[in-house]
């Protein structure tokens, strides 16, 4: 009997590449944890092999020292596989697809058709050009070649595009039946205008853009004072932060744009099935940045706790489950994690010269008292780093208290008195260019495990 | 490989780890105090969660109008700021010393004279897009020329996360719909080229991910030292002293050194401490 | 019954005038009216700290500031063992669990303050030159300047009624609240001799510190040698730089009262803030008052023969092998983390004693190992607590189920740092090396038990040994 597939889809629903100019690219690895307040190990995990010329996977392996650059120092690129997943009718489940349930239902691997469409607007979202627009589509492919993902544009030299990487649909075998798409994402290189006639500009890899066409190269945010009088929605519209794009900076307000671009991009990539005169479908995200380059550490607020609250929303219902207990000691670890790597005594000095923290961006845009966040006496790295391992270590005696009472609230990040600013997580920047606030779900999150009613036996304790 | 996942368990579908992916190919390596961001600036996925307007993506100003929009939906083009919807502020004020030791007073923005501040859209709207997918919500704006003058309007919640349907039945889908951010948006305030950001200090952001205090030892005093990841060129050799941002600064890492050559000027991080440096350069790069 | 703390207090009644100044309190001319207290009925009488030796007024506000330390410290401990009882495994029911999770958290909080005021207290002799008072005996503490012992005991009705009478303000002032049948009945109920004075509080010993701040409005001719209140000259300002904040202890919220003082004022201001949060003379806000507080909680607590709210934890416990049966520590397992506990414990106190003897950095940019011991005695209290956690879930005594053990609190052999600062830091060194032989003594006996907590544990200790080996290098 066949089972009739109802639906598709691609798992995971947002992938983040991210860039490295080796043509090999990064092993699997993954985190191991044997001392709750020591560092992430990162251990080999079971790589997928891709043959590039034929698109098969050679064969999984383990390496034996996770490197995350090649013999000739490149770094490897992370190229996130994609894997399609459907579900039958009258199950609740979704399982891998592979060619054994392709061919039940009479249909060969060809069957499936991807499209991918990525963009890099960066030039386009400050000059309100349309044809500043970098795009590569792929178009709908069905074969296991590699493709480019060429950015095109407008006003790019005719001959010309930037590469955004390339996806290739990995061809299913019998050790390897699922059917996945890999994204593999750019170089990381830099691209402009070309240089001034007589001159050469080693800043980028390939002249591109064409002056001529459009005016990113020139372009400049235009939010002085006298800008801001003449036409305030105009400055308003700016990104903020501003003048955040290469260039040289002119007068206290300006920064004239160089022209320079980069081979980032995000995007979707979606896959088509025809079954039985019906199509199904669906689709997924996929961005591409740089390294992580403290990979054995994790954020302490991510686009995962953000689409966390996006999809259940801020609030959590009682009582807090296991599960979420050990969710809140991961924030607190992130905490550490992030804390580690900041030199605290310094991102903590009143300054208005750069190379300081918070304090300094309070006074340059709020005319906030310059002074620092918390006790200098304390801030310095070893010392906070050794207040988040014990408050970490009391989560595995089974109690959160201190960092539950001490969290910032999404709307108090307007109050810069010294208490408020002191409040966590400190010293970090927020969306809204103040404080940094968790999510207000991860907040009532540990609030809850604080409240949360320990039992008294060590089996309580996940 | 896993072998299934309850179709309706979209937390296990965000989390999903494909074989082969390592943890930075999942969202949760990627930061999202986004000013302006890492992998992405996510604050642009909500510019365009009320049906018919487009927000700006770090400020409540409506930057755009869909031409399709109703008409008293056309004024908002016209130098406005969402306020408040359905009773929620979408803005709070700024309050702190002027002087030290001094009274909490008003504080202004020095480049635009606000006293209040936009939250964060992520947020400030979570209740919102939580409890009013797909629904009507009251939202209140404000000109920016005359401040008294408000325009109240019923705007439709965009659906964050795609539905499908499926055999007659409405599927929730763990992926972003695709009328949130076409491709490009995500990624289209950030700092162009990224490497720029890299420049500018991030360092009190996201430390995890974009170190700033690497080889961190204790000193005899009790405090701590260590180097700036943008220290150029560090050997086992290098003195274990931090060097102060300052873009001016030879032995920090320049924008040229970036754009040119990022792979080189940056370290990997392991345990707190550096990988080993690059090989001597060669004459092919 | 005098104790070594209380050797030199003699209780002396005036007429229910308040003194006029320090001066008619404490002149060393006049006679003390010993009064034998057990014979007066209240509420005319007023009672008044005096001393049966002569002594300056800064000596004897440093002397009734060390009476407030000791007696703070014993109330924390007190407070946070019958905090920690709260709940357990035995409580069955949601609603039952969410009372007793309320009450937890608002009796740690009276702890917590009990802590600030101590800090505080200490802040104040630092101020006027006094030696820091991190002493106190070990439990039970003899009953001296409360009616009761202080003990460490799972949280009853009756306990609560204890402290309830022990954070009682005056007479008039429970009059004026209405309470004095409540108080009666409380008083019946936990065998309190109806014929005995209200308590003596450390409420009026603060009041006597206060005073000894105040100089008199006209000031007196010829002036009194030595004088009766607290000598400007004896009030240093730059000692505030010793002094403990409560921005370099929880990084600045106000999450806890201490309150650090530079002069007379500040100084002042200080006891009042102590003596209105808990134990004062007066009531400033009734509802936010330890005394409030305990009687809110009293008032709905279970009742005898209701439901128990604490685990059946023993009543001070030790782990002296030579003591009565009732409150040895036998259990191999409880012996060796109440053994750890104590250390921690001690590791705290000399934490906070070498910071104390730190001077905070003049400039922002200065660099003292302050801040990492700061940081270190507040993760201590973190330890405590875990430990506190793992103590109360097992049982006393070897081969029985109750009563549960619990942390026995028991002071280290002596308070005393080094005169060096590389002495000091031999002593940390030391502290952290014999938890490092309890750590693996645990996992030795426990297996997998503990299993992550100790591998935390060990591997805080050796980083905290790596940077101490570097603070006695030099």
């Amino acid at each position: 009997m066949t089972l009739k597939i109802v639906e598709l889809r691609i798992l995971p629903p947002f992938a983040i590449a991210r860039l490295g100019s080796s043509p090999d690219p990064m092993d699997n690895y993954r985190f191991e944890i044997t001392d709750p307040i020591g560092i992430r190990h990162i251990q080999s995990d079971e790589t997928l092999v891709v043959d590039r010329e034929t698109g098969e996977v050679n064969g999984k392996q383990r390496p034996f020292v996770v490197r995350f650059r090649d013999s000739k120092y490149k770094i490897r690129p992370i190229a996130p596989f994609l894997e399609v997943w459907v579900r039958f009718a009258g199950e609740d489940n979704l399982v891998p697809l592979t060619t054994d349930i392709l061919s039940s239902v009479g249909l060969e691997p060809s069957a499936i058709k991807w499209k991918a469409h990525v963009a890099n607007i960066k030039a386009y979202r400050r000059t309100g050009d349309i044809n500043d627009r970098i795009e590569a589509q792929t178009g709908s492919f069905s074969d296991h070649v590699v493709h480019a993902l060429e950015g095109r544009c407008n006003n790019f030299f005719e001959d010309k595009t930037i590469p955004l990487g390339d996806v290739q649909y990995i061809k299913p075998s019998k050790e390897y039946p699922e059917i996945r798409l890999r994204f593999t994402p750019a170089a990381g290189k830099v691209y402009g205008p070309p240089p001034d006639p007589g001159d050469k500009d080693p800043n980028i890899a390939d002249a591109v853009y064409d002056p001529g066409k459009g005016t990113w190269k020139g372009y400049f945010d235009h939010l002085s004072p006298d800008d801001l009088n003449k036409d305030p929605i105009k400055a308003r519209k700016v990104t903020n932060p501003a003048n955040i794009y290469a260039g040289k900076a002119e007068g206290d307000f300006y920064q004239i744009s160089y022209g320079y671009l980069d081979d980032e991009c995000d995007g979707i990539v979606e896959v088509e099935l025809e079954i039985d005169g019906a199509t199904l479908s669906a689709y997924t995200r996929v961005a591409a940045g740089p390294p992580t380059f403290a990979p054995d550490g994790m954020p302490v607020r991510t686009v995962g706790d953000e689409l966390e609250q996006a999809m259940f929303g801020p609030d959590l219902d009682d009582p807090v489950t296991k599960q979420e207990i050990a969710e809140v000691r991961d924030i607190v670890r992130r905490a550490l994690e992030t804390v580690r790597l900041m030199n605290t005594m310094q991102m903590n000095k009143p300054s208005a010269q750069r190379g300081v923290g918070m304090a300094r961006m309070d006074f340059l845009d709020l005319e906030r008292a310059l002074e620092p966040i918390v006790d200098p006496a304390v801030a310095d790295s070893l010392a906070i780093r050794a207040r988040h391992e014990r408050v970490l270590l009391a989560l595995e005696g089974g109690s959160l208290a201190w960092f539950a009472r001490v969290l910032r609230d999404y709307d108090e990040v307007g109050d810069l008195s010294n208490e408020k600013r002191r409040k966590m997580p400190a010293l970090m920047r927020n969306a809204d260019g103040r404080h940094l606030a968790l999510t207000r779900r991860q907040v009532n999150k540990v609030r809850m495990a604080a409240e949360y009613f320990i039992s008294q036996t060590q089996e309580g304790q996940s | 490989m896993k072998k299934s996942i309850e179709a309706k368990n979209l937390s296990a579908q965000l989390q999903h780890c494909a074989t082969g992916n390592p943890p930075s190919t999942r969202p949760d390596t990627a930061i999202s105090n986004a000013f302006p961001g890492l992998e992405m600036d996510f604050r642009n996925i909500w510019k365009c969660i009320l049906v018919g307007i487009e927000l700006h993506e770090a400020s409540n100003l409506v930057v755009a109008v869909e031409s399709d929009a109703p008409t008293n939906v056309h004024e908002l083009a016209n130098g406005y700021r969402l306020m408040q919807i359905n009773d929620v502020a979408v803005t709070v004020p700024v309050k702190g010393p002027l002087y030290v030791g001094g009274p909490s007073v008003s504080l202004t923005d020095t480049t635009f004279g606000d006293t209040r501040m936009p939250l964060e859209w992520s947020n400030a709207l979570a209740d919102i897009v939580h409890q009013f997918s797909g629904k009507t919500v009251q939202c209140s704006f404000e000109s920016l020329a005359e401040p008294k003058k408000t325009i109240e309007v019923a705007l439709t919640v965009r659906q964050f996360f795609d539905e499908a349907d499926v055999e007659g039945d409405k599927v929730r889908l763990a992926v972003i719909a695709k009328d949130i951010a076409r491709p490009g948006a995500l990624t289209q305030s950030l700092c162009s080229p990224w490497q720029n950001d890299y420049r500018e200090c991030a360092c009190f952001y996201w430390a995890a991910t974009r170190p700033d205090y690497v080889n961190v030892e204790a000193r005899p005093d009790g405090t701590s030292t260590g180097n700036n990841w943008m220290q150029k060129d560090r050997t086992p050799e290098t003195p274990n002293v931090y060097v102060v941002d300052d873009w001016m600064d030879p032995s920090l890492v320049t924008y040229a050194d970036l754009f040119r050559d990022w792979e080189r000027s940056l370290r990997f991080i392991i345990g707190g401490v550096d990988e080993d440096g690059p090989p001597p350069k060669t004459d092919e790069s | 019954m005098a104790t070594r703390l209380t050797r030199h207090l003699v209780w002396t009644a005036t007429d229910s005038k308040p003194a006029a100044d320090a001066a008619d309190l404490f002149s060393a001319a006049a006679t003390p009216q010993l009064v034998n207290l057990a014979t007066v009925k209240a509420p005319s009488v007023q009672e008044q700290p005096n001393l049966d030796v002569f002594s300056t007024a800064r000596e004897r506000a440093v002397y009734l500031l060390h009476i407030g330390a000791e007696v703070e410290h014993a109330l924390m401990a007190q407070y946070l063992y019958a905090a920690y009882s709260l709940g357990g495994p035995h409580l069955t029911t949601p609603e039952h669990q969410r009372r007793a999770q309320q009450w937890r958290a608002t009796v740690l909080e009276i702890a917590r303050e009990e802590m600030g005021h101590w800090a505080t207290v200490n802040n104040l002799l630092t101020l006027i030159g006094g030696p820091l008072a991190f002493e106190r005996e070990d439990y039970p503490i003899p009953a001296d300047l409360y009616p009761f012992p202080f003990e460490l005991e799972p949280l009853t009705k009756k306990s609560l009624g204890k402290y309830v009478l022990c954070e009682m303000p005056n007479e008039e002032t429970i009059k004026d609240l209405g309470l004095q049948e409540e108080m009666e009945q409380i008083r019946k109920s936990v065998d309190a001799d109806k014929d005995k004075i209200s308590v003596h509080r450390v409420g009026i010993i603060y009041d006597a510190v206060a005073a000894l701040f105040t100089p008199p409005v006209q000031p007196k001719d010829p002036k009194p040698t030595p004088p009766s209140f607290i000598a400007s000259s004896d009030i240093q300002s730059q000692s505030i730089r010793f002094q403990v904040s409560p921005d370099a202890w929880g990084l600045g919220y106000k999450d806890i009262l201490i309150e650090t003082a530079n002069d007379r004022t500040s100084a002042l201001n200080a006891i009042k803030a102590i003596s209105i949060q808990g134990e004062g003379s007066t009531i400033g806000e009734f509802d936010k008052s330890h005394f409030g507080r305990f009687l809110a909680i009293y008032r709905e607590f279970a009742g005898e023969g209701d439901w128990r709210p604490a685990r059946e934890v023993a009543k001070n416990p030790t782990t002296d092998q030579s003591a009565p049966m009732d409150r040895r520590i036998t259990n191999k397992i409880a012996l060796l983390w109440a053994r750890l506990f104590n250390l921690r414990y001690r590791m705290l106190l000399m934490y906070l004693a070498h910071a104390f003897r730190i001077e905070a950095p003049l400039k922002a940019s200065g660099r003292t190992p302050r801040g990492l011991l700061l940081s270190w005695s507040f993760g201590e209290m973190y330890n405590l607590r875990s430990i506190t956690e793992f103590l109360m879930a097992l049982p006393l005594h070897e081969g029985e189920n109750e009563p549960l053990a619990g942390p026995p609190f028991e002071m280290p052999y002596s308070l005393a740092i080094g005169a060096r600062d590389a002495d000091r830091w031999r002593l940390h060194r030391d502290l952290l090396l014999s938890s490092q032989m309890y750590v693996k003594a645990l996992r030795d006996g426990t297996g997998k038990q503990y299993e992550k907590y100790l591998l935390g544990l060990e591997g805080a200790n050796q980083s905290a040994i790596d940077q101490v080996l570097t603070l006695i290098g030099g």
